[in-house]
């Protein structure tokens, strides 16, 4: 036919071009192709453009009812003491710098030239009289007060020597703040320093803030103020000292509001807004279309094809976080919000460190939405995941928000908080570098995790083309009996088994705990949810999918050896643990700094003190039962029972230990009403030595052993501790584990490890072949 | 150039398991064109995916020029074209940028695109629609642009799963047309379709499949003396009637 027939390029002689290229050519596709999509551009443009105007106009709102609060609606007024060596000229200006640079009241309609602050019209003569006599007030129009807090002040000099003096001015509520000027630097070079004296409610503490902040202001800018003084200085012009005086007075209402936090979270939240329907649209959407199928039959590997995706989202959340940046500070801007941030936050260093960290956060949250949107067959059933999932981030993001929450510890890895609280710190200039850099090191590490787990669900022919009923499908019984519980059936366990967890720590904490009876009834209570959580609920649900108890927990009677195996590492494993969790507090000092580990520790001593005063009120044999037996043997029954086993059907040995191993770990984490990170690593390597034994024996009763012993030795050494220390060679209640026990533990455990490495495998069922399509591909 | 090999595959759809694919093998030769026919739930799409490595079989493999879809699976894709029914166009882009993009991503250079896209639209009649948003376009030209996409690296083996679906008749025939064209350029083609009479005409050979089971094969002529019938849509209901195959076991 054609001429050019033999001139075509022929599909056994192409050079493949680099896969590199072909990514970002991809990359490039997609983001044109989402670009062009008027959705995108909606969500992209238009929302910053409505958001933040309407947003500022709830704050301005909520600030004025705020203030309200103060003063019921009037301007409230400040009296303020003076006193030390100034003459009123210098206080005078210093007063009025402070209101020039405040200027929350209009010029003119105050009528005398000065700002909020005006100077009192009192002459020299007038200054021994008690404030609030002779003080003219000025009519103040409504419509031109701005943000508060702002203040109607006057200010009445008080001689240091007289009496009553400055300080009790204050406290008995004839003034409201007393500054003390220390002027006595002979040099002129620097002002001199300033002692505000506030009483401890409210109003006086939020004055004393707002007064301090505002000098801070003066101090900082103030070039002319120094030169007037004392000619040109590199010092600081002025040292603000603070001092309280009469009782504390709790506080009603707030007294500023934590813009600081908001800020971030209202541009976390916008650029995940950004990223959802690219997110949605580029794997979802994809496959819905039809499109998915041609691209998985293109030669790109699948990862690669993720990634160009995960390129293309990520654009779009940071052309969203830019655009919301902007449309965020010219908001600020525009209605004069910035007095509330301290004006920081238009410092441009400040503007870049927080759109990096919004870059941070949208690699994060891209590759976590890639993840859920790449397991949906469709836009709607993605919508269905993403909704529990951005509500959900609410959680941290309101965390981040309380007051007093700092970043450290687990906040510095708690994904969302970390990132939330940092860019918090940034506006507030109070980065500190090591938690800091966790939470960025954190951060990428979860990103990571999110593509890899995004790349294997990703396309996957599972996915690409299993029916939309996969969900109702793993709740039929099947018709077959299994010889393990299958995955589907064993994940539905774990996930009933969290809230099962909480809301059982939560009924056990509302029992009393007085008397002896109260804590038996209580502990009692105790084993009875850990029977019905870890033991009844996975028995029910594997006698609905047709499994015997036999194969699918392993209660098969086992080889004397790996008895012996669980009775020596039971015996020795409890000096590595404590060991381990010294170190950890250690590595704890050394990471967030001595002073946050002493706190975290005094409070980890004083919560465990009071366990184990409880728990010696109780007869230690219901101390064995409710903290040995019965964990011991419903822990196993489902964590090397059913899990391990269900895992081991589709996964690699020391892969499907590791992850039961982990999950383990994480419930220990959580079983503490308070999250106790120093249990994972100890807890999760524990899981690994009753995995292995679970494994080699093929059965959970070695593990039951282990279990039981090692917990009932830990919780008896506590309860007999007093009888204990008696003894000169027991390490006292605050000393740590002599390192003779942890080598003589050690070598023991190897015996243990190594007896149970050589007694030869039992058998347990392997990974086998013949995986449906329901099985564990995603883990 | 195609060689199929003992493919087999089991679908377990909660209590139910679907064998879609059991034992099938055949080869396909350059020149030669292979129709895949079976009644709808037969198993020809997953025999489909499995050639093409996007599923994974049971049992068995394929392997096209000497590459094995389950051990080289970008090898095997860079030597094939694949249109499916549900082959979608990227909406927001137009025909010459999807085609770039695909054409880019088999690793064709700029220029080589070029000479291809006018190719293509000169045999598929693609130049009045080709610089269209794709959202805008008709099911006829949406098709005829799958096909171009299938077709942008020149590949060898053509596997074209329901090509014609929803087309007219007009529409079926530019299809079928170059599918002739096709077959005198010696790539080998593997053919599922519902259309039958121009199966009949267009393919060498034919293999027919019935819940999941291969259960006639050979030429036209072979199939007339197997069955007694003359033509492909006899046999074919003859098969679905009678079900005169051994019944594969659902359990």
């Amino acid at each position: 036919m054609s001429q050019n027939d033999n001139t075509k390029p022929n599909g056994n002689s192409k050079k493949p071009a680099r896969t590199g290229f072909r990514l970002t050519r991809l990359a490039q596709k997609e983001l044109k192709e989402t670009l062009r999509d008027r959705r995108t551009i909606v969500t992209l443009v238009l929302m910053p453009l409505l958001v933040y105007p309407t947003l500022s106009l709830i704050f301005k709102t909520f600030l004025l009812s705020n203030a309200a609060l103060f003063s019921g609606g009037e301007v409230p007024e400040l009296r303020v003491v003076y006193s030390g060596n100034v003459s009123k000229a210098e206080a005078d200006f210093v007063f009025a710098k402070i209101g020039e640079r405040v200027k929350f009241i209009d010029d003119k309609s105050s009528g005398s030239g000065g700002a909020l602050l005006r100077p009192d019209d009192l002459d020299e003569e007038d200054e021994s009289q008690s404030i609030g006599s002779g003080l003219k007030v000025d009519d103040l129009q409504p419509e031109d007060v701005g943000f508060p807090p702002w203040y109607l002040m006057r200010w009445q000099f008080i001689p240091p020597s007289a009496n009553p003096s400055l300080a009790e001015y204050v406290e008995v509520g004839e003034a409201d703040l007393g500054i003390i000027f220390d002027l006595n630097d002979p040099t002129r070079k620097r002002l001199g320093d300033f002692t505000i004296v506030s009483r401890q409610d409210p109003f006086s503490l939020a004055a004393a803030d707002h007064l301090a902040k505002e000098l801070e202001k003066a101090n900082l800018a103030d070039r002319e103020f120094r030169l007037q003084m004392a000619g040109i200085s590199i010092e600081p012009v002025v040292n603000i000292g603070r001092k309280l005086i009469g009782e504390t007075v709790e506080q009603e209402a707030p007294s500023a509001f934590p813009l600081a936090s908001l800020v971030p979270l209202i541009l976390v939240l916008m650029t995940i807004t950004g990223a959802v329907y690219p997110a949605i649209d580029l794997t979802a959407g994809e496959r819905e279309r039809g499109t998915l199928e041609t691209l998985m039959a293109a030669p790109l590997p699948r990862v690669g094809i993720l990634v160009a995706k995960f390129i293309a989202v990520l654009t779009v959340a940071i052309f969203t976080a830019l655009l919301n940046l902007i449309g965020m500070f010219v908001t600020i801007w525009v209605f004069q919000l910035d007095q509330q941030f301290g004006g920081g936050i238009f410092d441009f260093r400040v503007m870049v460190q927080i759109f990096l960290l919004l870059i941070l956060f949208g690699a994060f949250f891209s590759a976590l939405l890639l993840a859920v949107t790449s397991f949906a067959k469709s836009f709607k059933e993605a919508q269905v995941y993403l909704i529990p999932i951005i509500i959900l981030s609410l959680g941290p993001g309101l965390m981040a928000m309380a007051p007093g929450i700092s970043l450290d510890g687990v906040n510095a890895v708690v994904p969302m908080v970390n990132i939330l609280l940092l860019a918090r710190d940034v506006i507030n200039n109070e980065v500190v570098l090591v938690p800091s850099f966790v939470a960025v090191i954190s951060t990428l590490v979860y990103t990571y995790l999110a593509i890899c787990l995004a790349a294997r669900i990703f396309g996957s022919d599972s996915i690409l083309y299993s029916g939309d009923g996969s969900l109702v499908e793993m709740f039929q019984r099947p018709t077959r009996a299994n010889v393990v519980v299958p995955l589907a059936a064993t994940l539905f366990c774990l996930v009933m088994l969290f809230p099962l967890n909480f809301l059982s720590i939560g009924f056990l904490g509302r029992l009393p705990a007085e008397t002896t009876a109260d804590l038996s009834f209580r502990y009692g209570m105790m084993g009875v949810f850990t029977c019905l959580a870890f033991m009844v609920l996975p028995a029910l649900v594997a006698r609905h999918q047709k499994t015997s108890f036999r194969g699918g927990f392993g209660l098969k009677r086992p080889r004397i050896v790996f008895l012996l195996a669980a009775v020596l590492l039971g015996l020795s494993l409890w000096p590595l643990v404590m060991t381990m969790t010294e170190g950890w507090h250690a590595a704890y000092g050394i990471l967030f700094g001595s002073e946050k580990q002493e706190q975290w520790h005094a409070k980890l001593i004083e919560t465990t003190s009071e366990q184990v005063a409880r728990i010696r009120m109780v007869s230690p044999f219901v101390i064995l039962f409710s903290f040995s037996v019965i964990p011991a043997v419903c822990e196993e029954w489902f964590f090397r029972g059913m899990l391990l086993r269900s895992l081991l059907k589709w996964n690699s040995v020391w892969k499907s230990i590791l992850i039961s191993a982990l999950v383990f770990g994480s419930f220990h984490v959580l079983s503490n009403s308070v999250i106790a990170l120093d249990r994972l690593l100890p807890s999760t390597l524990i899981g690994v030595m009753l995995g292995y034994l679970a494994f080699k024996s093929d059965s959970i009763w070695p593990g039951v052993i282990l279990h039981s012993l090692n917990n009932g030795i830990v919780v008896f050494l506590a309860y007999y501790q007093p009888a204990l220390s008696s003894f000169s060679w027991f390490p006292g209640e605050d000393e740590s584990i002599p390192v003779v026990w942890a080598l003589v533990g050690l070598a023991v455990a190897t015996t243990g490890v190594l007896l149970t490495r050589f007694a030869g495998s039992s058998g347990l069922p392997e990974k086998s072949s013949n995986a449906t399509i329901e099985s564990g591909e995603v883990l | 150039m195609i060689s199929i090999q003992h493919l087999s595959k089991t679908f377990y759809a909660g209590r139910r398991e679907i064998r879609a694919a059991v034992d099938v093998s055949f080869d396909v030769a350059p020149g030669e064109v292979y129709g895949l026919l079976g009644p709808n739930g037969a198993g020809k799409t997953t025999m489909m995916r499995m050639i093409l490595g996007l599923l994974k079989p049971d049992k068995g493999y394929a392997e096209i020029a000497g590459h094995r879809s389950d051990h080289q699976p970008d090898e095997v894709k860079r030597q094939v074209g694949f249109v499916s029914a549900a082959a979608g166009v990227y909406q927001w882009l137009t025909g010459r940028e999807m085609l770039g993009f695909f054409g880019e991503i088999y690793g064709l250079s700029e220029g080589e695109v070029e000479t291809r896209i006018k190719e293509l639209s000169a045999i598929l009649d693609l130049s009045g629609f080709i610089d269209q948003g794709c959202a805008t376009l008709s099911t006829g030209q949406k098709q005829r642009l799958s096909l171009a996409r299938a077709l942008i690296h020149d590949p060898p083996v053509m596997i074209l799963d329901e090509p014609t679906l929803g087309l007219d008749v007009i529409g079926s025939q530019v299809i079928f047309n170059y599918i002739d064209i096709l077959r005198e350029r010696d790539k080998s083609i593997i053919l599922c379709t519902h259309r039958l009479e121009q199966a009949q005409r267009v393919c060498n050979r034919f293999g027919l499949m019935h819940k999941g089971k291969k259960v006639l094969t050979g030429s036209l002529e072979d199939l007339q003396k197997q069955t007694g019938k003359s033509d492909l849509v006899e046999m074919f209901i003859d098969l679905i009637e009678n079900d005169n195959v051994a019944p594969i076991q659902q359990v």
